[in-house]
């Protein structure tokens, strides 16, 4: 019989979730306990668990729609005739109506944080809070935002009143807020950020504005890093650049622990690790995503070899486990298969340090009184100034440069 | 925090006595050896399956509490069922060794009145929801019993965050003024739902606050049962010799969310909880060291996981089949007497008005 999974309310008053991923297809047998969708809601992602054993009958939501709680998510078919009741917030059987997946985004508004005073404040002031921009933490909307976008609606209103005949002389900030009316008849497409595209807005908003980033770029010389990696390749051993790259990053890291840590904004403290764990920042259809890499101090190149791939392919497919999103020490955006010279990469905070690499390419060098050809990859490295200086960097990319040049270093320095 | 001083230990990580540990571990019962590991694989799984039920819908938001068995099972051992216990929301461990039946710790997450009763004999409080309120009634009690002349204990079972609160303060003040016969016991796992420990103290350890109150104040490992165990039997030892109250500050780590509703990766360093979940955590070395020291074989560890589960699995039938509650619980456990519209609501139910379409 047919037992329809209700979304339960995951998180002590939430009235909604975002389906992120689907774990099973239609038509598959799980098994109770086994974790069958991936939702997010306000605060938390979670993975629902099914509450039976069965055959997936239908699943009613796509992946990226918001459903209310209490809604049915999916419908498991138990293969009894007639069961017992299984759970209290599982209905049996009778469901028929409202067969069709709808999305239920549009006219849809998050409500936005902010304390109880302040939204009494925003009542009094005839303000709906919601059009309030938050400038405290997470977005949080606080007193002097309420105030301030009252005197703004004043400002828009004199002005407004002042400019009756003149061309409005817009200020900087306004310039930066896009104005559908001005595109005349042409048609307009307008539609929300997806949930990962706006976790990625927020965390790269809150980078770029808190630290101070300076790029340092440099031309690394990879002729021994090639001829490495041709021998293997006749050897019958074929590694990808990137692997032996993370590697002879994560030995320069430890050459410059500094590189390797979190600074904490809260507290003040920069926190350095023993272990490197290697944020790959990937270009996916979701938007960029950052899988993690741990203990590359530990692991062999042919080790990461496979695991690249295998995360590669995971974070492509969407299959990835939240975990393995998690936990970077240090980001290397691998800019090298798309192209491009160079880059000025936004930090992954909370760390310090994002290190882009470019195309492996040949190039015209000068070697004494001649020209020859030389194997050279650009690097990008951003930091944050507060933590580290120009002079780090160039030490950094120095040192990546003697394991590139010579990868008999690298071998010297494995532990 | 790191480099802070641990606390007390008597089994190390890697799952080692101490030379100390030793001379304890050789003076206890060696059937109590066993029943350490057992309540904490029990407390476990229950808090796994419970986790599964709330993410299902069958019960309500739950506060988990893997990481913290140690401390729960070696201090809630160390108890007799002559003392008086005071817990907030994440003693299900505590609660399950005082005598609580599983089915009704439960019905608590079901946000049944019934979870709050304990069993006749069972001298087990409701859970306190609102931080530190139930450290002035564990004094209050023991109060009582020191004016009876009883031989009964008190402790209060709290978090780190409740030492931020004025009911910290008013209770272990009295408790030190008079005297009495309390143990406040502390499981310090560093966040107050997001707050770090460092924003709530400006001392680096709970332990030390007791002196403030003239009171023993012991930092243990709480992530060692044997270690818990010990300074907890110490205390109450003491409490009953008219030794007066302890201090106990049980140095843990929760290993997952505060509550089925927030996300501890937001607020939490990934390598921090890693370190934790990974190299100290309670039941592996525990686990190690009764393998060292041949008491538990890898079958007696799946058959123990086994019985386990299916008293959980009963317990959660149990739970499940209660008959419903009556609406009129609606207005029976908050208000001694009725308000007037209260009155009325109940007059309108009793009419049969406002039932929902399912009755």
């Amino acid at each position: 019989m047919a037992v329809s999974f209700k979304l339960p309310d995951v998180g002590e008053g939430v009235a909604e979730a975002e389906v992120i991923r689907w774990l099973v297809r239609e038509g598959e047998e799980v098994s109770a306990d086994q974790p069958v969708v991936e939702v997010q809601t306000d605060k938390a992602m979670v993975e629902l668990p099914s509450p039976v054993s069965g055959r997936v009958a239908e699943i009613r939501w796509r992946e990226g729609e918001v459903v209310p709680v209490g809604e049915v998510l999916l419908v498991i078919d138990n293969g009894e005739k007639q069961g017992e009741v299984v759970a209290p917030a599982v209905d049996q059987g009778k469901e028929t109506e409202n067969k069709i997946p709808v999305s239920k985004k549009e006219g849809k508004r998050r409500r936005v944080p902010a304390a109880p005073s302040t939204r009494r404040l925003a009542r009094e002031l005839g303000v709906d809070i919601n059009e309030v921009e938050g400038t405290g933490p997470q977005g949080r909307v606080m007193d002097e935002d309420v105030i301030r976008f009252t005197q703004r609606q004043e400002d828009k209103e004199t002005e407004r009143e002042e400019t009756a005949e003149r061309v409005v002389i817009r200020e900087a900030t306004e310039d930066v807020v896009s104005d559908v009316s001005i595109r005349g008849g042409e048609e307009v497409w307008e539609e929300p950020l997806s949930k990962t595209r706006r976790v990625i807005a927020e965390r790269l908003t809150y980078s770029v504005t808190k630290k101070p980033h300076v790029t340092h770029f440099d031309e690394l010389n990879v002729d021994g890093l090639v001829s490495w990696r041709e021998q293997r390749k006749k050897a019958g051993q074929s590694y990808s650049y990137l692997s032996f790259l993370l590697k002879a990053i994560a030995v320069t890291l430890t050459h410059y622990p500094t590189f390797n840590a979190h600074f904490d904004e809260e507290k003040q403290v920069l926190r350095r690790f023993s272990s490197i764990s290697l944020g790959m920042a990937t270009d996916t259809p979701r938007g960029l995503l950052v899988p993690v890499i741990s203990e590359v101090e530990k692991k062999s190149i042919a080790q990461l070899s496979k695991e690249i791939a295998e995360l590669k392919e995971a974070t492509l497919k969407g299959t990835i486990p939240p975990s393995k999103l998690r936990g970077s020490t240090f980001t290397v955006s691998n800019a090298g298969s798309l192209g491009g010279q160079w880059a000025t990469p936004i930090i992954n905070p909370p760390e310090v340090g994002i290190l882009a690499i470019h195309p492996i390419e040949r190039k015209p060098v000068v070697q004494g009184e001649q020209i020859v050809l030389g194997w050279r990859m650009n690097v990008s490295l951003s930091f944050d100034h507060r933590i580290l200086d120009g002079a780090d960097a160039i030490r950094f990319t120095e040192k990546l440069n003697t394991y590139t040049m010579d990868p008999g270093q690298l071998l010297a320095e494995l532990t | 925090m790191r480099h802070i001083d641990p606390g007390l230990q008597y089994i190390q990580p890697n799952g080692e006595l101490t030379a100390e540990g030793r001379v304890v571990w050789e003076e206890i019962d060696p059937q109590l050896r066993l029943d350490f590991y057992r309540w904490m694989v029990k407390v476990r799984l229950f808090d796994r399956r419970s986790i599964v039920l709330q993410r299902q819908g069958r019960i309500g938001t739950y506060a988990p509490l893997e990481g913290q068995e140690a401390a729960q099972v070696g201090s809630a051992l160390a108890l007799t069922t002559l003392d008086w216990i005071f817990p907030s929301y994440r003693e299900h461990g505590v609660a399950m060794i005082a005598g609580m039946p599983l089915d009704r710790i439960l019905l608590y997450w079901m946000g049944r009145v019934e979870g709050n009763l304990a069993p006749e004999g069972v001298r087990l409080l409701p859970p306190a929801v609102p931080i530190a309120t139930q450290l002035p009634h564990a004094t209050g009690a023991a109060w009582a019993a020191k004016l009876k002349q009883e031989p009964s204990v008190s402790v209060a079972y709290f978090g780190d965050g409740a030492t931020s609160e004025g009911d910290f303060h008013e209770a272990l003040n009295f408790a030190g003024v008079f005297n009495l016969p309390v143990i406040f016991f502390c499981q310090n796992n560093h966040y107050a739902i997001s707050v770090p420990f460092s924003r709530q103290s400006a001392t680096l350890t709970v332990a030390e606050k007791a002196a403030a109150y003239a009171m023993d104040g012991i930092r243990v490992d709480g992530n060692d049962v044997l270690a818990v165990y010990d300074v907890m039997a110490q205390a109450v030892q003491r409490a009953r010799n008219g030794g007066g109250p302890t201090l106990i500050e049980a140095v843990t780590y929760r290993r997952g969310a505060h509550t089925t509703a927030d996300d501890p990766s937001r607020y939490r360093d990934e390598q921090e909880a890693q370190e934790w979940i990974k190299y100290r955590d309670p039941l592996d070395r525990y686990r190690k060291l009764l393998h060292a020291e041949g008491m538990l074989s890898e079958a007696e560890e799946r058959l123990w996981e086994e019985t386990c589960k299916q008293e959980l699995e009963e317990a959660v039938r149990a739970a499940e089949s209660a008959p419903a509650p009556p609406a009129s619980h609606l207005f029976a456990h908050v208000f001694e007497e009725l308000t007037v519209s209260q009155r009325r609501q109940l007059e309108e139910l009793n009419r049969g008005e406002g039932n929902d379409k399912d009755e």
